[in-house]
């Protein structure tokens, strides 16, 4: 695949073009990790629009059926559900780690054991998110064959 | 959790329970009964003590993630359920009596506790695990990205 860029001046809008025969799962692959990168995220507080960089975000949550995004120190919500949000951005540093939050694996600290099998993640601001016992041995899987694809 | 998952749970708690038994055997046959002169037979109690001590943990099995209340309150079951039986056992083989009656209960919850304190050992030791994998992926995608 030959791979070409193309300096632009700064009044045009910066775009990425993919020509190919077919859409294949590599292609698919290529997609979806430029949509995630560089990317912001419109989110809302007291009917407010702010953008949030994608990579900002430490975790998500779903709680009746709203979901909010939790930054170092600010939460938002944010119109998308959890498996939208899941599905856009859970092939690289997002992974979900229980029924209702999915966690960026880039702002976790360490992980300590709970009770009844579950772990618990601490983040780096120190917040701390429930990897639940169902999740757990994905979690470790998507860690495994995250850190070899990067 | 799966059953297959459930199933290797109760195994690990089979041999730790065994081990802390016949560690507690010990250190109760040398307090109480120190003359005592046993047979082989015994060798085969902590076992079977195991085995019985281990099928109470069956009510912590369950297809749905539980709460903590909810796990807090079938761990109390379990305990509960846990004495009876053992009790009951002791009764039936005839080994119970008024002077090991208390250090006897006391001694299955010494056992339970110790029980807990090394399956979150084990818990601990599979965190720090994960904690380095994860620490790998965290180096490795700063360094690509």
């Amino acid at each position: 695949m030959r791979v070409r860029v193309h300096k632009i001046d700064r009044e045009f809008e910066e775009q990425v073009v993919i020509e190919c025969h077919e859409v294949r799962t590599e292609i698919a692959d290529i997609v979806t990790y430029i949509k995630s990168k560089g990317n912001t995220l419109p989110v809302y507080e007291e009917d407010k629009e702010y953008k949030v960089p994608v990579q900002d975000i430490y975790y998500l949550e779903s709680v009746d059926n709203h979901v909010y995004v939790y930054l170092k120190k600010n939460v938002y919500e944010l119109k998308m559900k959890l498996y939208e949000f899941e599905e856009l951005y859970g092939r690289y540093e997002f992974v979900r780690c229980s029924k209702s939050s999915i966690v960026n694996l880039l702002k976790i600290d360490h992980l300590k054991p709970a009770l009844n099998s579950r772990f618990t993640a601490r983040l780096i601001n120190g917040e701390e998110v429930i990897i639940s016992r169902q999740y757990a041995s994905s979690f470790r899987k998507k860690i495994k064959k995250a850190g070899s694809a990067s | 959790m799966t059953k297959k998952d459930f199933a290797i749970k109760l195994l690990n708690m089979f041999f730790i329970v065994t081990t802390i038994i016949t560690i507690v055997m010990g250190v109760m046959g040398l307090l109480w009964e120190r003359d005592r002169l046993l047979t082989y037979e015994v060798m085969f109690s902590p076992v079977i003590i195991g085995f019985i001590s281990v099928l109470p943990s069956i009510v912590m099995y369950s297809k749905i993630e539980l709460t903590l209340r909810q796990i807090v309150i079938r761990k109390v079951l379990h305990l509960c359920l846990l004495e009876i039986e053992l009790i009951a056992f002791s009764k039936i083989m005839g080994i119970w009596n008024k002077v090991i009656g208390l250090p006897f209960v006391v001694s299955i919850l010494i056992v339970a506790v110790l029980v807990q304190v090394f399956l979150w050992l084990i818990g601990l030791q599979r965190a720090n695990t994960i904690t380095n994998e994860l620490k790998a992926f965290q180096k490795q995608y700063r360094r690509t990205n």
